[in-house]
């Protein structure tokens, strides 16, 4: 099934590294030159499948079990010479503040419609980036006329 | 390993069906054991045309009704989807692929990533050769794009090099293939691309 020239299959998360005991094994690793990661964006994150690369140019594979999440320091092998780690690359972020609570229920529904994916805080909207920030400022433009918001950082 | 599961999205006779008839012959002989679940409004006809192709033993075929916009059971709310591939996982246990069709669409459509691990949007020569700059979600976000009826280009005026190398564009280099499914040509390059990026066999 898997020829010479295959990926690495990498078909489950054996721990995290933020966890104690995967925590002193990795350091040890890492010092012998043998902890490499695979970073991968945030926006891919969810996905079960994948053809990536480690930071030392090896072709891995994920396959996980559907009940399996790629998350930040997921360990996906580790054999005692080698480990692989995954390292999840946080996506930029464009913050909406609507001036008041009509502005709020206007601008949500506007951006539930578009399918952004988003993050609350106190009194802000965190659109989560996936592509150039113009091109999701462009569908924003409209909105202005019909509710009053701020979008902070922006150039 | 579980079942890879891949989506096949786009507009409404780009050639979905034609595509997964075309793969179901490259698979087998590959040694890929497949199924399929279609996604019709409110009928089970493209099941039943896969069935009738007699490419896959008919219960390999399952079909969602979308009832409503196809776009709701593949993003919004993807658990009828869901369940049907862990009822054929079960079914067939030896299963290495799973391909969904959704029913025809906008070019909004996408994906949850709840349900597919890959996606492919399907778009055809005969829509317009202006189809890939007007950048929907679909054809921006889809792991792999696929232009299909490259021989209807003549006919329809399509400059079809350019169709392409403005998709490839606006994708940002992602990858885009030709096919014409209804002679099967493009088909053997778009099963290397799964085998490559999702099946890994
Ligand atoms: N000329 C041409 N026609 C095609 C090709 N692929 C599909 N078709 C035709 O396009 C129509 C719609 O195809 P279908 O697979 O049902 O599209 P779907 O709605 O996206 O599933 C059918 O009449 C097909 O025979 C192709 O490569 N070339
Ligand atoms: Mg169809």
């Amino acid at each position: 099934m898997k020829d010479v020239d295959g990926p690495m299959m990498l078909e489950t998360v054996l721990g995290l590294a933020s966890d104690r005991e995967w925590h002193d094994r990795l350091h040890a690793l890492e010092h012998e030159g043998g902890l490499e990661t695979i970073a991968i964006p945030e926006a891919d994150a969810a996905r079960k499948r994948m053809r990536v690369t480690t930071d030392r140019g090896r072709d891995c594979a994920i396959a996980l079990p559907r009940e399996q999440t790629l998350t930040d320091g997921a360990v996906l092998f580790h054999d005692g010479r080698l480990a692989i780690v995954v390292r999840i690359d946080g996506a930029a972020r464009m913050r909406l503040k609507p001036a008041s609570v009509d502005d709020a229920l206007r601008l949500g529904h506007w951006c539930g419609n578009l399918h952004w994916k988003v993050v609350f805080g106190d009194g802000v909207m965190d659109v989560v980036l996936d592509g150039p920030r113009e091109r999701y400022e462009a569908r924003l433009v409209d909105l202005h006329e019909l509710a009053s918001f701020e979008i902070l950082g922006a150039k | 390993m579980t079942a890879a599961r891949v989506g096949i999205g786009g507009p409404v006779g780009s050639g979905k069906t034609a595509l997964i008839e075309a793969m179901l012959g490259v698979l087998a002989e590959t040694g890929i054991e497949t199924a399929v679940i279609t996604n019709d409004l409110v009928t089970d006809e493209d099941a039943e045309r896969l069935r009738k192709g007699g490419k896959l033993a008919p219960d390999r075929v399952r079909a969602v009704q979308a009832g409503a916009c196809p776009h709701t059971v593949i993003r919004e709310d993807p658990t009828l989807n869901m369940a049907a591939a862990d009822r054929l996982e079960a079914d067939y246990p030896g299963l290495d692929l799973i391909l969904l069709e959704s029913g025809g669409d906008n070019l909004a459509s996408t994906f949850s990533p709840n349900l597919v691990d890959y996606w492919i949007f399907v778009i055809d020569v005969a829509g317009g050769d202006d189809i890939p700059r007007k950048k929907g979600p679909g054809i921006l976000q889809a792991n792999l794009l696929v232009i299909n009826k490259a021989d209807l280009a003549p006919h329809v005026g399509v400059d079809f090099p350019r169709m392409l190398a403005e998709a490839t564009e606006v994708r940002g280099g992602s990858a885009v293939l030709p096919t014409v499914c209804r002679k099967g040509e493009g088909v053997v390059e778009v099963v290397e691309h799964l085998r490559r990026e999702v099946l890994f066999k």
